[in-house]
């Protein structure tokens, strides 16, 4: 399983962003993801994030957002977290304003671990005390070492034993 | 492969179980809803009415959830991954998270994409 830290790396943190808009958010954030040359083909991509959006918005409440599309122009997994200082009209769940955007962008045969990242970004998000700390966190690199230590937490390895006669044991 | 099965006492982590579940790569499970042994005795079979007062705060419904899964190491995960969003197995009345091995299987989830 792909680690968080693996697809959202320092260089994929925006901090103090401002925007008037949804789509002027998201139009930063993949402006940004084709700078880092994630992105082959930018339209292609900004479409496929729009029509999500219209599906219904990944505003999921409490001040986030994770739009997320999978598309042929799209050249590795990755994540792009931008902070919007003033908040964001994202049409979110609860109705209020989003300071942190994780826009999630996957190649199109990357199925599987597109989904696993965007259930690892909602988990993430859950825990009042990392989102506390991401809207708090003063630069790119103490953000970066804070998915460094989610990753760390969970899922833990595992190390399982099998017997002679297949039995699998557990410590 | 093992069955995978899943007792989920409080119905509000459904969706943290189930995000955990793709997170972990679990695509393919299935939910339903059962209803506990203990006030199903004690509200439906007259005899053991006199268990309602042990009753009281516990739900008479919980959710079931089971897939197949390749590796029976993912009870673990699964366990110690909710724990990070306050869902705790080892906390009496949770519920329960086990696997069985399976025999032969015939047919397979068809695979959804997001």
């Amino acid at each position: 399983m792909q680690k968080l830290s693996d697809a959202l790396r320092k260089e994929y943190i925006a901090l103090g962003l401002m925007a008037g808009s949804k789509e002027e958010a998201l139009r930063e954030l993949i402006r940004r993801l084709s700078e880092e040359k994630v992105l082959a083909d930018v339209e292609p991509f900004f479409d496929a994030v729009l029509t999500r959006e219209k599906l219904q918005s990944t505003g999921i409440g409490s001040g986030v957002a994770i739009p997320h599309a999978r598309s042929a122009g799209v050249r590795r997994l990755t994540v792009m977290l931008g902070r919007f200082e003033g908040g964001v009209d994202f049409a979110a769940l609860d109705g209020q304003p989003v300071q942190l955007v994780f826009l999630i962008a996957a190649p199109q045969g990357a199925a599987g671990a597109y989904i696993q990242t965007v259930a690892k970004v909602a988990r993430l998000l859950k825990s009042r005390s990392y989102k506390e700390r991401l809207l708090e966190a003063k630069s790119s690199q103490e953000i970066a070492e804070l998915i460094k230590n989610f990753d760390r937490r969970y899922p833990r390895d595992i190390t399982v034993k099998k017997t002679k006669d297949g039995r699998v044991i557990h410590p | 492969m093992h069955l995978l099965i899943i007792v989920l006492n409080e119905e509000k982590f459904l969706e943290d179980v189930l995000s955990v579940l793709v997170e972990l790569g679990v695509t393919g499970a299935n939910v339903c809803d059962v209803r506990s042994m203990g006030p199903m005795l004690a509200y439906d079979v007259p005899i053991f009415a006199g268990l309602r007062d042990q009753m009281e705060g516990r739900r008479p419904y919980a959710k079931m959830i089971f897939a197949l899964v390749q590796n029976d190491g993912i009870v673990e995960e699964i366990v110690s991954t909710l724990k990070d969003v306050e869902l705790d197995f080892e906390e009496p009345g949770t519920g329960f998270v086990f696997t069985v091995s399976v025999g032969k299987i015939i047919g397979k989830e068809k695979d959804f994409e997001l």
